[in-house]
């Protein structure tokens, strides 16, 4: 065996295996090397901006994160006053879809679903609100049109070309390069992903899918990102139905349906994710958009169903899993949701979060000892941005075994963590009221309003102390808010026509 | 606007200048001058011109009626921007259609123009009272309405307000005798005066009633119903007031009228439905829950009853996802959690049933049917000592007849004897006080008494 000669690659071919090996800081110190000897090598050249480009890849199709400004100042919204159920602002189509009192909302206002996605913070709203929000600790939003995410990407690229940058891309020739099939694509990726600078790989994509006479699908697929980067929405359309016509890609298809979400078509997003199963059968990524859109539209049912498909196809999913415990959960049987949650577990996922939902699931199918442990668990391994949650939970764990002091301190104590933890403010708030402090109450729920505006409970419990003491006009408007997220309530809808006549009497 | 500039200008002539000036404003500052300035000494002016600013209230008042807001608003606007503000009638309607739209701020402002411009009409504070009352300034409301009804005497509605606006008064004490808000609000009302509008009479009754003269409630409303038959607010009022006063037939007439009218009613709904089940009607009652549960399934009282008519089904496990949901919306409800724990008492689940009924009586300290109940459950896990002290306590903090003959069985179970016969005792003079016992009940303590003598003569014969 010790005759063997060890073979010692060198040069390029030393390279291509470490980047093939995904050593990727190591193949890019052995290019740079190469470079530095013939700076011509066009292959070298393109490997290293594959390295670099590699180490900075994001998931353009995952990346759903909205600025403010796309969000509040968004004119791409084809039917601004849409048809209930063909739009994410007017979601419900039937009396039991959003219910912020069978299932709990977002500090956005979205039902609660079982994962964190960034897609789930878009909703209407004011500006204003919106702005207030993102001035909050926890709730931060970027508030230019490109995202959060990207921007930490730009600035990482920075760090990266402290000794100066690997392209320059002002001096570079663009037209000839993007046009030159060999490296068109590094260079396009590097533009895109590395430096960020959407401007000029949008100019590369044009070029190149000119240089290939826009038979490339390729390309289009790429001019499209650039246009979702940029916010041309319709552009966006245009090159991906395009590239569809060439040719079926689960990737084109998702990004439609993506930009399709974006101007607040959910029908035509299920349309496209249905047209993408079509072709390719049981694909994950389509069956898990579709659950996501069914989800937002408050259709839980259809939504599971999407996600049992997806766990036939894919059974170590994690946001399927959860998803469907959340709603298990939320449909009265966490017994089942447990098991959900203990199949996430031995997967080998172990957060605070998931032992606070075993925690809570196995509370409500009475295992007392079980939740105890796990709740203690999720406790002592929390982190700082979840501990207002964690501790908001215990406070329910206290409510439910009657409590209410050690409740009142849990509460206390996730504010402390997070002061503008509304759902917190509320609860307590609605101790104080039970005590019979019912200024303090009075307070608790207006702050609660004021980090939360969106939030059904804390303008219902406020409007319901201010028509005890009096105040009609503010009870009315808090009702009205609270309409505005709840609009089947039946008990604000009577209270509201009991408030009219003191207007309206003569 | 110059066709009705023209309308209402009656005149012969108009003056040259102001037709080739087509916007209304120079021509107010004409207006202005005819009237003020009268120079004596130039020759008069040919055309005397009469403007009236009322022309168009009664088109006004049309718009209004047909809460045509919009038109009504700009008709005003054009009205005053004409007159100078100087319309009363305009100014009135106008904080009308504010105060509708809930801009109460704007509204008072309107209602104070008009005062001022209708030489201090005192009617207006009527309006900035009632203005005052919604925004929660009570003192003020109730100044302002005192001034008002100076004025309008025979208007009962001022009483109405005045005496919403009292309701909400603290209560504290003033010249040394306690200030009741409720008391001084139905002396306000009780006017004859009222009898003409049902939102006065109903709301006399809704005083009467905290007031506990639920005699004179019941009188208001049935009033109030003669006047607007097919209010059902009221019909869900009177008939939860008779049930409450133990009229069960009349209650359940008001409230099966009021499902006539409106059938999705879930007030009424849960309300009949609760009386059929004390009927034990368990069938009907659910069918009506049912459509109450489509209207709102987010109701813990009556997800409760829900879980409470499985049971008597014998349907455990759906009763107890029933209970498990109303406790989820309504977690500080006690009378839920009571009854979770009775719930999982009858499924032999003897730990979650002492959880729940732990925390019933956490959150309704002093409950001596919670403790019980707690002391059944505790008896059953096998816990006699603490079931005693139970059992003591409760009969301690209220004596009921059956937790007392409970108490008697548990007693006899432990063979105190001793203790039976004195719980026996205790059951009897219960009963005899006239405390509610059902069939069974006494035939236990019958039972009870038998084996009880026989074990007297057992002692004595050895």
């Amino acid at each position: 065996m010790s005759d063997d000669p060890v073979i010692e690659f060198t040069g390029f071919i030393k390279a291509c295996r470490l980047f093939r090996e995904n050593r990727l800081p190591e193949a890019e110190v052995v290019c740079t090397n190469l470079l530095r000897k013939n700076p011509l090598d066009q292959a070298t050249w393109a490997l290293k901006l594959q390295c670099l480009s590699d180490s900075t890849y994001v998931d353009e199709l995952e990346n759903e994160d909205m600025g403010l400004a796309e969000t509040f100042l968004d004119q791409n919204v084809i039917a601004p006053s849409a048809r209930p159920g063909t739009s994410f602002q007017r979601p419900k189509t039937t009396a039991k879809g959003i219910n912020p009192i069978l299932r709990p909302s977002t500090n956005a206002g979205r039902p609660l679903s079982g994962v964190v996605r960034p897609q789930s913070a878009f909703k209407s709203g004011s500006m204003d609100q919106a702005v207030r929000t993102a001035r909050t600790a926890k709730t931060a939003r970027a508030v230019s049109s490109t995202s959060a995410r990207n921007m930490r990407l730009g600035t990482a690229s920075m760090a990266a070309g402290a000794d100066g940058e690997f392209v320059n891309l002002a001096r570079i020739k663009l037209p000839k390069y993007a046009a030159d099939p060999q490296v068109n694509r590094q260079l396009f990726e590097y533009v895109f992903y590395f430096v960020n600078d959407i401007k000029v790989a949008h100019e590369i994509a044009g070029i190149a899918s000119k240089a290939a006479e826009f038979e490339d699908y390729y390309w289009k697929n790429q001019l499209a990102k650039c246009y979702l980067r940029l916010g041309m929405l319709q552009d966006a359309t245009k090159q991906l139905q395009s590239s569809l016509q060439q040719r079926k890609l689960i990737e084109t298809f998702a990004l439609l349906a993506k930009t399709y979400n974006r101007v607040d078509q959910p029908m035509a997003a299920l349309r496209t994710y249905a047209e993408g199963l079509d072709a390719f059968s049981e694909d994950v990524t389509m069956l898990t958009g579709m659950a996501r859109v069914q989800e937002a539209l408050g259709e839980y049912e259809l939504s599971i169903n999407f996600y049992k498909r997806v766990l036939d196809a894919q059974s170590n999913n994690i946001e399927a899993i959860a998803c469907v415990a959340t709603t298990y959960y939320y449909g009265g049987k966490p017994e089942i949701a447990l098991r959900y949650y203990r199949r996430i577990l031995q997967m080998g996922v172990s957060s605070p979060e998931l032992f606070m939902n075993i925690g809570l699931c196995c509370l409500a199918a009475q295992q007392f000892d079980f939740a105890l442990s796990s709740i203690i668990r999720a406790q002592a391994t929390m982190t700082e941005d979840v501990a207002a949650d964690v501790w908001y939970n215990i406070g329910q764990v206290m409510v439910d075994v009657g409590d209410l002091p050690s409740a009142a301190r849990a509460y206390r104590l996730a504010l402390t963590h997070d002061p503008d933890h509304s759902e917190s403010l509320v609860n307590l708030g609605i101790l104080r009221h039970r005590e019979g402090r019912t200024d303090e109450a009075r307070s608790l729920f207006g702050s609660a309003i004021s980090k939360n505006p969106l939030m059904f409970e804390g303008n219902y419990n406020l409007a319901l102390v201010c028509a005890a003491q009096g105040k009609y006009h503010e009870c009315r408007r808090l009702i009205e808010r609270a309409l505005e997220a709840f609009p089947d309530h039946d008990h604000c809808k009577r209270m509201l026509n009991s408030l009219k006549p003191l207007y309206e009497a003569i | 606007m110059e066709e009705s500039n023209k309308d209402e200008i009656i005149g012969t002539d108009v003056l040259p200048n102001e037709k080739d000036d087509p916007q209304p404003e120079p021509l107010e500052l004409e207006t202005k001058e005819e009237v003020s300035v009268k120079p004596p000494d130039r020759p008069p002016p040919k055309i005397v011109e009469v403007y009236d600013c009322n022309a168009s209230n009664a088109l006004m008042y049309q718009y209004f009626g047909q809460r045509d807001y919009v038109e009504c608003k700009s008709l005003i606007g054009e009205i005053q921007s004409k007159y100078n503000e100087k319309n009363e009638a305009a100014l009135h309607v106008r904080g009308l259609i504010a105060r509708n739209e809930g801009e109460l701020e704007e509204a008072m402002e309107c209602f104070q123009k008009a005062y001022e411009v209708s030489g201090k009409n005192k009617r207006y504070y009527y309006e900035m009272g009632r203005c005052n009352f919604l925004l929660g300034r009570h003192q003020i409301a109730v100044e302002q309405l005192k001034k008002a009804s100076e004025v309008m005497k025979n208007n009962p509605k001022v009483w109405y307000w005045l005496a919403r606006a009292l309701y909400h008064f603290p209560t504290e004490m003033m010249n040394g005798k306690q200030f009741n808000p409720v008391e001084s609000a139905k002396t306000v009302l009780m006017n004859p005066d009222i009898g003409r509008d049902s939102a006065l009479i109903c709301f006399l009754g809704r005083l009467c009633e905290e007031l506990q003269d639920t005699k004179g409630a019941i009188a208001a409303y049935q009033s109030a119903l003669k006047l607007e038959s097919d209010n059902t607010d009221v019909m869900i009022r009177l008939g939860l007031l008779l049930l409450r006063m133990g009229d069960e037939q009349e209650g359940f007439e008001k409230l099966g009228n009021c499902l006539a009218y409106d059938p999705s009613n879930s007030q009424a709904l849960l309300t009949i439905g609760s009386i059929m089940q004390s009927h034990f009607d368990h069938d009907v009652a659910l069918n009506k829950y049912r459509v109450a549960a489509d209207v709102c399934d987010y109701n813990g009282c009556l997800w409760n009853n829900i879980g409470i008519a499985l049971l008597a089904r014998n349907k455990a496990a759906a009763s107890h996802s029933a209970l498990k949901k109303a406790s989820f919306i309504n977690p500080l409800d006690y009378k839920i959690s009571y009854n979770l724990g009775v719930l999982h008492d009858i499924m032999n689940l003897h730990c979650s049933a002492l959880h729940y009924i732990k925390l019933c009586t956490e959150l309704k300290p002093q409950n001596a049917k919670a403790v019980g109940a707690m002391a059944v459950i505790l008896s059953h896990m096998g816990d006699n000592k603490n079931a005693r002290l139970a059992y003591k306590r409760s009969i301690e903090l209220q004596p009921f007849p059956s937790i007392v003959l409970n108490y008697a069985i548990f007693e006899y179970r432990m063979k105190d004897y001793p203790a039976v016969s004195k719980a026996v005792k205790l059951y009897k003079e219960l009963e005899a006080a006239g405390s509610k016992c059902s069939l069974n009940n006494k035939q236990t303590a019958n039972l009870l008494d038998a084996v009880l003598k026989q074990y007297d003569q057992q002692p004595a014969e050895h």
